[in-house]
């Protein structure tokens, strides 16, 4: 048993009110107003019973928004009890309807109740119990009730019992219920509340700092170079253009390889084992990206015959046509396919250090699974990324120093082009080199420019008709050491003329994709995605309108 | 057509039906009809159940000759329900399947070899389509979004408001017989499938979907509707299920709403309800029936959560 399935089913029941919690274990209601959330923090336990998932859809199932709101009472104290009172009814229906939850439920019952009402200061927890079994037809002694809640009338219950199947009334008879609670404690109630709310808001923030802290930096980083490549733009314009031929100090260095030499074969094991433990937590996103993708070659896989040919299989129903006329040579039928097979997609990961963590994982998968699935219909995919072999410019960088520091050198650093996959290769052999994005230490510079002009010319050599590059980055070039010593939009304007070159040429659809950082002043096709989950979502797009 | 077709061209519609009593209906119609049944006409379901807005679009394109599509998912009934409204008007129905395969050759009709006097003659012979113009025959084409464009456009024709039909192969021009009735059903909304679910539909030429008089849906079928269905197909085995069935009803239900919110890529259609029910009478096992009937088509991940909500519904565990 796992989360999924339980979130899933969660979903289902409450009739899609609960959304999926994405990473962090908290079930995100859909609700048009807060009123309907319960955050429950998943702490102390990793797995919940199915109780627990069964108890917080459920009470919701039944619960129409319109009718909730329309009859919503104003202070705070009556909302609490006007909600009981509409949550024991969905559950009493509910225990009737689903008899599978109603066992889940009812096995860790206590505990949920422990929980739910731990803050409670007026009895709630006793109310609640109380009417969940009035609304089944339990036994339960009034006596009890009465002493704690003395403003409700025996005939308010029998009234509200009676019209369980009318939301609309039982929803008026709840308000009036719950008006009758009016007491001082609002005040404090209220600030229970904020207080509580902000907990849960400022929680999740200071999880993903603690755990990406290298991200942060090197994207202010970037950021700051930015800036100031912005701001000596605007000043000293003419200039660059002038001087600002891209150049290369030397290519001695480079390297482009194939994943399996840059690391023994047994490590790059070890690795694939890591990133599989590392895609565990992305099931969900594994398992959607899977759905659709299906979905759209199925969408694609439609085939029909044509007609009157001149070769192709034999066509009986113009047997009699061929026998009348020997001549009538159009009697054969071709199947058609509606999906261009004759196709290659190059997928080009920033391999840059700013992709550590989930932005490079994501990617890795979203490739995979792509390969994956493409391959069964044919279509082929290559997969590269790019990086530099050092951090300070590497080897190049000390040549440049023997050669005492000619200025304006150009690109001052070692280039490490990585090939994933091979466009030709089996998966099944491959699929091992996706590993390596965990490698440590392997995500250095990005030099966007150059790895572009190496994709494109890898594309230029296949004999496929369509040519799709999909470049996915999360910044704008950036390499220290050519930087320091070179105009600083070196690298920036390479990139752009690089990629009107392609552009302008229109044998290869190039398509950027940018994670959280605007592409579009590079590329002409460019999208910008704000988190990496949506990565899938956007490729599945582009590939869906670019294989018609 | 191997039916006595003369026979069939004699007939006309010679009484009028009463609709409210024969479908329980509330609207009150009177729809012309034929005495006597003939060939082709269907035979009567006595346990089917009408869906109340899709049958009086089927009545309204009997009565006022309008051309009426039904579209919906599968497994909802789209044909039968044309089949049965037929069957009790004693309408004799002609179903033409536009799979992909079929060309305008086999509506229209072909050169085919013939004997005559001991020696191989080639004639021209009728297809269906201009057989069942001539005809007072409901002409019902199924899985109309299948067809392949060029084939469309023959229908196209004949959906016109006095659809006369040109024969070029023969230079004849066809005028259709007054009672000829012609009715649609497809899966898809005519602009190809987005799901995933229905591979082998097409785009429909809009120009021709404009010519269709009453665009009829049928999606959803009530649960106490789906219940009396299934009720009626099991017969005198109806006592054996009746407890469980609203419960079965309720899985379909959450497995059909899961679908369209995406969250599986499978649903559940009211066919196999109905499967599920009698493999149910058949191996007395509802667990074992659920997972020969729907759970094995099922994919890994789908899996998973349908055997969660069937532990909902019914609080068992398959395993």
């Amino acid at each position: 048993m796992t989360i999924y399935e339980n979130e899933n089913a969660a979903k289902i029941i409450s009739r899609n009110k609960i959304k999926l919690a994405v990473k962090e274990k908290e079930f995100i209601s859909n609700a048009r107003n807060k009123f309907l959330d319960e955050f429950i923090k998943f702490e102390n336990k990793t797995v919940f019973e199915k109780g627990w998932y069964d108890f917080f859809s459920l009470k919701i199932r039944y619960i129409d928004e319109k009718l909730l709101f329309q009859y919503m009472p104003d202070n705070t104290i009556s909302k609490t009890f006007y909600k009981i009172l509409l949550e024991t009814r969905s559950l009493s229906i509910g225990f009737s309807n689903f008899t599978g939850c109603k066992m889940n439920i009812e096995s860790v019952f206590n505990e949920i109740k422990k929980e739910v009402y731990k803050d409670s200061k007026n009895n709630e927890e006793f109310f609640f119990e109380f009417f969940l079994s009035k609304f089944q037809s339990k036994k339960t002694k009034n006596s009890k009730f009465f002493k704690n809640f003395p403003m409700i009338s025996d005939n308010q219950i029998e009234l509200l019992k009676n019209n369980l199947d009318n939301q609309q009334k039982f929803n008026e008879l709840a308000k009036r219920i719950a008006s009758l609670f009016k007491k001082e404690e609002i005040k404090e109630d209220n600030q229970n509340n904020i207080s509580k709310n902000t907990n849960q808001k400022s929680k999740s923030p200071n999880k993903e700092k603690k755990r990406i802290p290298l991200n942060k930096e090197r994207k202010k980083k970037k950021k700051d170079i930015q800036d100031l490549e912005n701001l000596n733009q605007s000043t000293e314009n003419n200039q660059i253009e002038v001087s600002n031929k891209y150049k290369i100090f030397t290519k001695e260095f480079d390297v482009a390889k194939n994943a399996q030499k840059l690391v023994n074969s047994d490590e790059l094991n070890d690795l694939r084992k890591k990133f599989d433990e590392e895609c565990k937590d992305y099931t969900k996103l594994i398992n959607e990206l899977a759905k659709k993708l299906k979905k759209l070659l199925l969408a694609f896989d439609s085939t029909a015959w044509e007609f009157s040919q001149d070769e192709g299989s034999f066509d009986g129903s113009r047997f009699a046509a061929f026998i009348a006329n020997n001549n009538n040579s159009s009697i054969y039928k071709l199947e058609k396919k509606n999906i261009e097979k004759n196709t290659i997609v190059s997928l080009l990961m920033d391999n840059s250090g700013s992709m550590r963590g989930k932005p490079i994982i994501t990617s890795a998968l979203t490739s995979e699974i792509l390969t994956h699935t493409l391959e069964k219909c044919n279509v082929n995919v290559e997969i590269l990324g790019f990086t530099t072999n050092e951090w300070k410019g590497g080897k190049s960088k000390k040549k440049w120093e023997g050669f005492e520091r000619p200025s304006k050198p150009g690109r001052l650093n070692d280039l490490l082009h990585i090939i994933y996959k091979d466009a030709d290769a089996a998966w099944s052999l491959s699929k091992k080199n996706l590993g390596l994005v965990l490698k440590d230490g392997l995500l250095k510079e990005n030099i966007d420019g150059e790895a572009l002009i190496w994709a494109s010319s890898r594309l230029k050599r296949r004999n496929e008709k369509k040519k799709i590059l999909i470049v996915i980055s999360d910044g704008a070039p950036v390499d220290d050491s050519t930087l320091s010593v070179n105009s600083p939009g070196i690298l920036e304007n390479h990139l752009r003329e690089v990629v009107s070159e392609i552009e302008q040429e229109g044998k290869i659809n190039l398509v950027a994709i940018g994670i959280g950082h605007d592409v579009s002043k590079y590329y002409k096709k460019a999208f910008t995605i704000d988190s990496p989950d949506k990565l899938g979502d956007i490729i599945i797009e582009n590939l869906a309108k670019n294989l018609r | 057509m191997q039916v006595d077709s003369k026979e069939i061209k004699d007939f006309s519609p010679d009484i009028n039906i009463d609709v409210s009593s024969i479908f329980g209906m509330k609207k009150k119609m009177k729809v012309q009809g034929f005495k006597e049944k003939s060939a082709l006409v269907p035979t009567i379901d006595e346990n089917y159940i009408f869906d109340e807005e899709t049958t009086t679009s089927i009545l309204v394109g009997f009565k006022f000759n309008k051309k009426v599509l039904i579209q919906g998912l599968h497994g909802t009934g789209k044909s039968s329900h044309i089949e049965q409204v037929a069957a009790r008007l004693n309408w004799p129905c002609l179903r033409i399947n536009l799979d992909g395969h079929i060309s305008r050759f086999d509506l229209l009709g072909k050169d085919s070899i013939v004997l005559k006097d001991n020696k191989q003659v080639t004639t021209f012979k009728e297809g269906l389509l201009p057989w069942a113009i001539q005809n007072p025959v409901a002409l019902v084409l199924d899985e109309y979004d299948a067809g392949r464009p060029d084939v469309m456009f023959v229908i196209q024709r004949i959906l016109e408001v006095e659809g006369k039909l040109t024969l070029l192969d023969q230079n004849k021009v066809i005028t259709p017989h007054p009672f000829f009735r012609i009715f649609g059903t497809c899966n898809t909304l005519g602009l190809g499938d987005n799901t995933g679910l229905y591979s082998g539909t097409q785009n429909l030429n809009q120009g021709q979907l404009d010519r269709w008089n009453i665009f009829s849906t049928l999606n959803f079928i009530e649960p106490d509707i789906e219940k009396k269905i299934i009720e009626g197909k099991l017969g005198k085995n109806k006592s054996k299920i009746s407890d469980k069935l609203t419960s079965m009803i309720r899985l379909a239900n959450l497995i059909r709403q899961a679908f369209s919110s995406s969250d599986l890529s499978v649903t559940m259609s009211p066919r196999t309800c109905i499967l599920w029910a009698e493999n149910f009478i058949i191996f007395g096992n509802l667990e074992k029936a659920f997972k020969l009937t729907f759970l094995n088509k099922c994919e890994m991940n789908d899996k998973k959560i349908i055997i969660e909500l069937y532990q909902r519904c019914f609080g068992k565990e398959i395993e």
